[in-house]
């Protein structure tokens, strides 16, 4: 019996510690992307950084800050949601172009909901409906139709890091919404720096953060990009 | 006879065995009030960032994580080169995030969900709030004897292991491995 129990015991011993003896390493569940990011524009990316910087350093971040500072967060959250709201047409326009159903269907809802009864989308009603908040844009419908989903890394001057392939679907988007079009150029104007000064408060802390601990920003910012983009 | 032996056959086993007791998602709960509760204290900030390191140090598996974010370069260093880089990379990154838990002070965290990704490794998803917006942390932890060590911290989607790995790789590129350890150094000191 104690014959019995001693091998008993030893085997359970033996397959207790098994589970600490194997995959000690266990780097293959962090899922860590072994392909390099496409990056052939490296230096001309590197110089945009360096003069965002700056721009940001001199103009766009003591604007942001003073936006920040000075407006109530209710504003501040008006202004997140009116942003968001006139971006839903391209968005709709995308969706119907890739027939993302579920899309269709949630931005109509958005439109409408946030139209009526958030006051022309200063309000967003429809978070609190649970209706989903989706992102279709040009370069979405270009993916979709056979375009890369890993195309060169880009920093555009003020605009930031994006891709080829988004910053083609720029111009589209521009095109294809609304405000482009009703809009005079003056308030045009406005609503675009209002955009730029709001997005800089929002992301303000990030950029500061990351910046601050990086030992090289550009190549934490691209990887950054990529990461939020898969 | 038979049942002595049983109950003795029990205790042997719980004595060796290397399951931990403490569950994932507890031991994030506990990690996370506790810096909450130190970070909003009226403690003077020299004595919170003092509970905070020794805090963090004891929580991260920094170990580990250095050695992962150097990739294939960590076989290409010496004994002593590695021990240099050791300890350059966990100075730089107690001086990177301990002043960011310092300043936080949102609200307290909820735990979504718990995932076993093997025998030893979990993922343990959380939400917590931030100057009003909800924010999707998820915490990748190693089960080490009856405890836990947090090796990845990935917020909003961004792995802080995946990014200091592509951060690390293009310092190599630039400088080699002596450079990367220069930097580490002077930001471990210059926060």
């Amino acid at each position: 019996m104690l014959r019995i129990s001693f091998i008993y015991l030893l085997l359970i011993f033996i397959i207790s510690n098994s589970l600490a003896w194997a995959n000690e390493d266990d780097e293959d569940i962090y899922n860590i992307s072994s392909s390099e990011i496409n990056d052939p524009f490296e230096d001309f990316n590197r110089a945009m950084l360096r003069f965002n910087n700056t721009v940001d350093f001199f103009i766009l971040h003591p604007l942001a800050l003073s936006y920040g500072n000075f407006t109530p967060s209710t504003l501040q959250t008006g202004v997140e949601n009116e942003i968001n709201f006139l971006r839903q047409p391209v968005v709709l326009f995308n969706a119907v172009a890739t027939w993302d159903q579920q899309s269709i269907s949630d931005t109509i809802g958005r439109i409408l909901v946030n139209g009526i009864f958030g006051l022309f989308g200063l309000i967003d009603v429809a978070a609190i409906a649970d209706i989903s908040d989706h992102q279709n844009s040009f370069a979405n419908t270009l993916i979709h139709y056979g375009a890369p989903t890993d195309s060169p890394f880009l920093i555009l001057p003020i605009i930031g890091p994006t891709d080829a392939v988004h910053a083609m679907g720029m111009p589209a988007d521009y095109a294809s919404s609304p405000t482009t079009h009703h809009l005079n150029s003056e308030q045009l104007y406005t609503k675009n720096v209002a955009t730029i000064i709001h997005n800089k408060y929002r992301y303000y802390e990030f950029q500061s953060t990351l910046a601050d601990s990086s030992l090289d920003e550009y190549s934490s910012l691209r990887s950054v990009y990529w990461q939020k983009r898969r | 006879m038979q049942n002595a032996c049983r109950k003795f056959l029990i205790l042997i086993l719980m004595l060796c065995s290397n399951i931990s007791f403490a569950s994932p998602d507890k031991f994030i709960y506990d990690t996370t009030e506790k810096v909450l509760q130190t970070a909003r204290s009226n403690l003077n900030e020299a004595e919170k960032e003092r509970i905070l390191t020794e805090y963090f140090i004891d929580v991260m598996d920094i170990q580990w994580i250095a050695k992962f974010v150097l990739g294939k370069h960590w076989a290409e260093l010496t004994n002593p080169e590695q021990e240099k880089y050791n300890a350059a990379y966990k100075s730089y990154l107690i001086n990177s995030y301990v002043p960011l838990f310092r300043r936080y002070n949102g609200k307290d965290v909820s735990i979504l969900r718990i995932e076993n990704l093997n025998a030893k490794n979990f993922s343990v998803k959380t939400t917590i709030e931030h100057e009003g917006k909800m924010l999707q942390i998820e915490y990748r932890i190693t089960a080490y004897d009856q405890n836990y060590k947090i090796r990845d911290i990935i917020a909003e989607g961004i792995s802080m292991l995946q990014t200091q790995r592509s951060e690390f790789a293009a310092v190599i590129a630039e400088g080699g491995v002596e450079s990367l350890i220069s930097k580490l150094q002077l930001k471990g000191k210059n926060p």
